[in-house]
């Protein structure tokens, strides 16, 4: 407990400098732009923004990052709710009841929840990433390599787990993705692979050329691919943004159910915002007295949406700064961050880096209160972007993709690799693959490779070791029944429905 | 889907196949001396099995229902002309310089593309050099090519 609370005033010492605080606000004003904005998410975002921040230390980059992250959650609903089109993925789910509301004339206290509801949840959910995470990182001291390979094999299969759609495409992208990664010298013997003489790839393939190329040029061609009408913002008046005693009886249990469930959902690999937010929504819907109000303008189905992405938003942070595992393509690109200003997350992290363990946690705090303050007075704002077109929009965007790929080593083949991975990215996206899992295993694979070899050379190559090993056992086992659970349906459905 | 399904899934197979005669090349080693080629060579025969499985079923697929991937009226124009106006911009980048390519690539996306009338094009692209010139190299600090022409 003592430690905590060292630890929280060393963390607000560092959030609190003029320097930071500014960079806290400018991460949750680009995240609330970006949330507001449909077809610009967080990943495009901030692989947008990594090449900028690596000329600031590294407690101010992670600050600014972690802002752009959780304040897209917040602002994401905005659209939702007046425009009926989602700003991000995770408030697809509050465009069912947060547009009803508005078309009932309601926009007000919808808006009004959803941000309120968002603050308590970011907040509880910052309480919970402060408690959890050094707990799991004094855990995560007994991991060696065949615990480190079996995580991220039990890590593949809850994405396979949890992807969308086909299971064969899900292991499929996730090989993919592996492979990948395991472009560039070989860490052992120095031997090349598949580079093709290629100096920039004897490096590997770089996390943000592709992430700019999957998320942000992949996205910008969708959405060019057809003639789309300018978007029509309902005209009501925002009257009432502080909901009403009734509404607060109303949201008070799906805000803290939300809460609870966004938060534990969003430790799990694959999991995150957009998982919470629908298992909120068909929890609430569930428990309701009034299940048939869904969907038709139910405060409870903003409410507890809302505050679960936001909390999951929270405890996305504890596997990655504890395990050094992202669980999002979003934290992938802040363990790129961390590992470019030659921090390596996981267990020592908070014992050699708490300025920046404690500093990004304190500021999460306050970039939660800076939410409320932008959300609530400067809602009407918000809804005025919205009539930017989009012929202004994608050639900024491209353009900043270009000069971030570009100022990553001020090499041109790092261009040509992002423009190859956004029309990939493209296509994935045609012929119905996920582009997460993908940027998922691209990331893991450097570790799942060392971890595997390592234990391999400690077993003499006996694949037994990741059995005998009590801890690395029951996430292997884990791992296989997750990957079971997911197949097993697949083989026994009948193979073919008509929405294929 | 199904036939697109197969069609990606056959990409992925021949892949695959090219996979793994390069880590075959490369030295799978063995188990006990894993090599460089051993993971590379896992990916590419699981992903080679996963593709033949998912030409197998999309196989006995029925051929009902099947949706286009591109719909009539797809902009083709744009589809095209944004990968190679991308792959464009850094071949002239050192002939140019920052400024000028910035300012031709994004007249063309306003304008070209995007659809605007010829005086608003080049306000934009005006508008946008400059402020990319602000933010990327005057308060960044990050150095771009002059071009031939020093600019």
């Amino acid at each position: 407990m003592y430690e905590m609370s060292d630890g929280l005033l060393t963390g607000f010492s560092v959030a609190l400098s003029w320097g930071n605080l500014f960079y806290c606000f400018l991460g949750v004003l680009t995240g609330t732009l970006i949330g507001v904005l449909p077809g610009l998410g967080p990943s495009a975002t901030i692989s947008l923004l990594l090449p900028a921040t690596f000329y600031l230390p590294p407690t101010p980059a992670i600050i600014m990052l972690s802002g752009v992250y959780y304040g897209a959650m917040y602002g994401g609903s905005t659209t939702s709710i007046l425009v009926n089109i989602p700003g991000e993925a995770a408030s697809v789910v509050t465009c069912l009841d947060g547009y009803q509301m508005a078309r009932q004339g309601r926009a007000g206290p919808a808006l009004g929840i959803s941000a309120l509801g968002s603050f308590i949840a970011g907040t509880i959910g910052v309480l919970g990433l402060m408690i959890a995470a050094p707990f799991l990182a004094r855990f995560a001291l007994r991991f060696g390599s065949p615990e480190y390979f079996s995580l991220i094999f039990m890590a593949f299969s809850m994405v396979i787990y949890l992807a969308s759609g086909s299971v064969i495409k899900a292991v499929m992208i996730i090989v993919l993705g592996v492979f990948v990664g395991s472009i560039g010298v070989d860490f052992i013997t120095g031997d090349l692979r598949f580079t093709f003489g290629s100096l920039t790839l004897s490096d590997g393939v770089g996390l943000v050329p592709v992430v700019m190329g999957l998320f942000g040029i992949g996205e910008v061609l969708e959405n060019l691919e057809e003639e789309t009408g300018q978007i029509q913002i309902l005209r009501t008046k925002l009257k009432g943004l502080l909901p009403t005693i009734q509404d607060w009886k109303d949201s008070l249990g799906p805000i803290l159910r939300g809460t609870v469930l966004g938060f534990s959902l969003g430790i799990l690999p694959g999991g995150g915002a957009v998982m919470s937010s629908f298992a909120s929504y068909a929890l609430e819907k569930r428990i309701s007295k009034h299940p048939e109000q869904f969907g038709k303008g139910a405060i409870q189905g903003v409410a507890g949406p809302e505050s679960a992405n936001n909390a999951g938003s929270s405890s996305n942070f504890i596997p990655l700064l504890t395990l050094g595992l992202p669980c999002n393509p979003v934290m992938a690109l802040l363990l790129g961050s961390l590992l470019i200003h030659g921090i390596s997350p996981g267990p020592m992290l908070i014992k050699d880096h708490p300025e920046l363990f404690w500093g990004v946690i304190s500021s999460m705090y306050i970039g939660n209160v800076m939410l409320v303050l932008l959300n609530l007075p400067l809602i009407g704002l918000w809804v005025r972007l919205l009539s930017v077109p989009y012929s202004v929009l994608f050639p900024l965007i491209l353009l900043f993709c270009l000069i971030g790929a570009y100022s990553l080593n001020n090499n041109v083949w790092d261009i040509i690799v992002m423009v190859f991975f956004g029309i990939f990215g493209y296509l994935m996206r045609k012929f119905n693959y996920e582009a997460a899992p993908f940027v998922f295993a691209l990331v893991l694979s450097p570790m799942f490779e060392e971890s595997l070899r390592q234990s391999l050379l400690m077993s003499e190559g006996s694949f037994a070791i990741f059995f005998t090993r009590p801890i690395s056992c029951v996430l292997m086992v884990t791992g296989i029944v997750l990957f079971s659970v997911a197949a097993l349906p697949w083989f026994k459905r009948k193979p073919f429905r008509e929405s294929q | 889907m199904i036939r697109y399904d197969r069609m990606s899934s056959l990409f992925c197979v021949a892949l695959a196949a090219a996979i793994c005669v390069e880590s075959i090349r490369l030295g799978p080693g063995s188990f006990s001396n894993p090599g460089p080629g051993l993971l590379p060579l896992g990916c590419g025969l699981l992903l080679g099995f996963m593709g033949v499985v998912q030409v197998a079923v999309s196989m006995k697929g029925s051929r009902l229902g099947q949706a286009l991937l591109w719909k009539p009226g797809t902009r083709w124009k744009h589809l095209i002309s944004i990968p190679v106006s991308l792959v464009a911009y850094p071949l002239f980048f050192d002939i140019l310089g920052f400024h000028l390519v910035t300012f031709f690539w994004t007249g063309f996306m306003y304008g070209g593309v995007g659809g605007m009338g010829w005086r608003s094009t080049v306000i934009a692209s005006v508008a946008t050099t400059f402020v990319s010139y602000l933010l990327f190299e005057y308060f960044l600090g990050l150095r771009f090519p002059r071009g031939i022409l020093n600019v």
